[in-house]
């Protein structure tokens, strides 16, 4: 049974469908990586979700309840948006102190203690923080809302590479001690993939696919050596990528590799190795 | 989050702040002419239209922060509505007490000229109260309900709203020439009515300010009912 | 410790069982001693601990690894002879048959083969 479920949802802007008739269901206590290029429909799905924003037809359903206009539903979900929705006259501390008044169960020396790392100055006012920092803060209050459902929008945006790491570090350790169902939405797949359980690639406002991290990562491969043995072997697949130096060739497929496929590339006197992700989510996504 | 009342109190805080502010310029100012007054004599000091001009700004600025920062909060849109007008009625009715409370200190030093005794002769301190209430929350729900309008509004929409009182008083005019000055006396016939001031009764005006009230509470929320959450 | 190569196009699962059969092998986690849990993989090497638990399951199906409830993974009496054990099964298979592909491109003989080998151990 899903906790999340989408039902042939759509949003339309005019002319433009920016969710088009998206189906998916999530289940509690994984991590998903809500994939796909900037304009893709990843942020349009997450405030159709937290009811920023209200989708054009369909349903979606928490918990088998409505999510629309629904503070018990709302309450179970923190959402980190790249919306500027903070008071900016406000500070830090007194944004933590607010959220601890919607999120009950917001974790206050947790939150403190994630500061101290990030080195986020409590007393400094919304408005003043980078756009890093802006990140920082808001990726704080997720993490210390303790909602049984976070969403991250663009989490890393703006941060350095230090706080990258930290900010995955610290994600898996809260993760490891307190489970909970974790939305991340990013174009950044590279840098995510280790950390996502289950990911849901979004193209054109329509769900490319829904699959566990590693079996996408085994539904492609490599295959390389002289260019005619390579094209020979290409015929009939579907290429995602191909690359030449002189007579060398090398074509990324998309197709997942078994011992069939394995023999026929040896007899051509082909090298087999796996699928490059970034490639391989380039081309899922063009 | 059941009967919290969170979001009450987070716009409730957000205008005391200000309300202090003016609080202690208004007492600046009044003691200031009441020590001008003493030698001239009768110079009364009129509180209430600065806090009626206060209190509609209140309402004017409480909307768009409260409303992005709850709704990142997981607040829906009728919770926000439902608490704000709480809050609201409650800044209300704090501004009602002040008021009527620095009138009491003032008739003390000065003859203290309220906006009621202009308009009518009773003097009764709840008739004050339940007018200056109405009046206040009136006031600030219509500063809530323009703002709402021009969050709801596109930039062309936007324009043709602020507009809007323009060419309403050129059709009012307009019409006015046109049926010979009746619709001008119709319009301060309806004012007369509205306020009581025609048999000089302010809780005709208390009931028709609270229905307008209504009226405007109608208005938000459906203006509320559907708003996306934006920048 | 564990080192993963994030780059290798080897799922990281596999990579990670790889990488505790070899620590076994050099004997830095001994025989009914422990070996980092899956929350202590998983936040070290900031990877999912589905993860990181498919890799040390792995093991445990192996019977390389155990488990003691509430105290953590231990490793099994014998693992290292059967780690030994499963590792010359795809000895010739993984290092012998690149060699001798290897050899035939750069036309090293047998016997040549031989001496370098025997020059090696």
């Amino acid at each position: 049974m899903g906790l999340i479920e989408f039902r042939q949802v759509t949003k339309e802007y005019g002319p433009v469908k920016a969710l088009d008739n998206a189906s998916l269901v999530l289940e509690p206590l994984k991590i998903y990586g809500l994939l796909g290029r900037n304009g893709a429909g990843k942020t349009t799905m997450l405030n159709i979700l937290t009811n920023k924003i209200f989708p054009t037809s369909g349903e979606i359903l928490f918990n088998n309840e409505s999510v629309i206009e629904n503070d018990r539903v709302q309450s179970q979900m923190f959402y980190m948006t790249e919306m500027k929705l903070y008071p900016s006259g406000m500070r830090i501390s007194q944004v933590f102190r607010w959220t601890r008044e919607f999120y009950p169960q917001f974790d206050m020396e947790y939150a403190q203690a994630l500061a101290h790392k990030f080195a986020l100055n409590l007393r400094k006012q919304v408005k003043t923080l980078s756009t890093g920092y802006s990140s920082i803060m808001k990726l704080i209050l997720a993490m210390a809302s303790n909602a049984p459902v976070i969403i991250f929008d663009e989490p890393v945006l703006g941060l350095d590479a230090n706080h990258r790491d930290l900010f995955y570090h610290e994600l898996m350790a809260r993760y490891n001690e307190h489970p909970q169902t974790i939305i991340i939405s990013t174009h950044l797949i590279d840098e995510i993939a280790d950390v996502l359980e289950e990911a849901i690639i979004i193209k054109d406002g329509r769900l490319v696919l829904h699959q566990p991290v590693e079996q996408l990562l085994q539904s492609a491969y490599t295959v390389s050596g002289a260019d005619a043995k390579v094209d020979q072997f290409i015929k009939n697949r579907k290429v995602i990528h191909q690359e030449t130096l002189g007579r060398l060739k090398s074509a990324a497929v998309y197709e997942q590799l078994n011992s069939q496929i394995r023999r026929d590339a040896e007899a051509l006197g082909l090298d087999i190795s796996g699928a490059p992700l970034q490639k391989l989510f380039i081309y899922l996504t063009n | 989050m059941k009967n919290s009342l969170s979001v009450a109190k987070l716009k409730f805080m957000d205008c005391l702040k200000a309300m202090g502010i003016f609080y202690s310029i208004s007492l600046l100012l009044m003691i200031l002419t009441w020590f001008l007054s003493v030698k001239e004599r009768g110079g009364g000091y009129n509180n209430e239209s600065a806090a009626l001009i206060f209190l509609f700004v209140c309402g004017l600025n409480s909307f768009k922060e409260s409303f992005k920062f709850t709704s990142a909060n997981g607040v829906s849109r009728k919770r926000y509505f439902r608490e704000s007008l709480i809050a609201m009625a409650g800044i209300a009715a704090l501004a009602t007490l002040v008021e009527t409370g620095l009138r009491l200190i003032s008739q003390v030093f000065t003859r203290h000229e309220m906006l009621y005794n202009m308009l009518y002769e009773s003097n009764s301190i709840i008739a004050v109260v339940a007018w200056t209430f109405a009046l206040f929350f009136c006031v600030s729900l219509l500063g809530w309900l323009i703002n709402l309008v021009y969050y709801r509004s596109s930039a062309l929409l936007k324009i043709v709203v602020s507009l809007s009182p323009v060419y309403v008083t050129i059709l009012l005019i307009w019409l006015n020439k046109l049926i010979g000055g009746s619709v001008f006396i119709a319009i301060g016939n309806f004012i007369s009515f509205y306020w009581g001031i025609t048999d000089s009764n302010s809780y005709v005006a208390v009931l028709n300010l609270l229905a307008t009230s209504v009226f405007f509470c109608g208005l938000i929320f459906l203006l509320m009912r559907r708003a996306p959450v934006k920048e | 410790m564990l080192l993963l190569d994030f780059n290798s196009e080897t799922p990281l699962y596999l990579q990670l069982a790889s990488a505790i059969e070899d620590n076994i092998l050099r004997g830095v986690f001994e025989e009914e001693t422990q070996v980092p849990s899956t929350t202590e993989i998983s936040v070290n090497f900031k990877i999912n601990p589905a993860t990181a638990g498919k890799g040390v399951n792995l093991l445990v199906d192996d019977g390389i690894l155990y488990k003691k409830r509430g105290v953590g993974m231990f490793v099994c009496t014998g693992a290292k002879e059967k780690i030994m054990e499963k590792r010359r099964d795809v000895f010739y298979e993984n290092f012998i048959r690149t060699l001798l592909e290897e050899a035939k491109k750069l036309n090293i003989s047998k016997n040549e083969i031989i001496t370098m080998i025997e020059r090696g151990i």
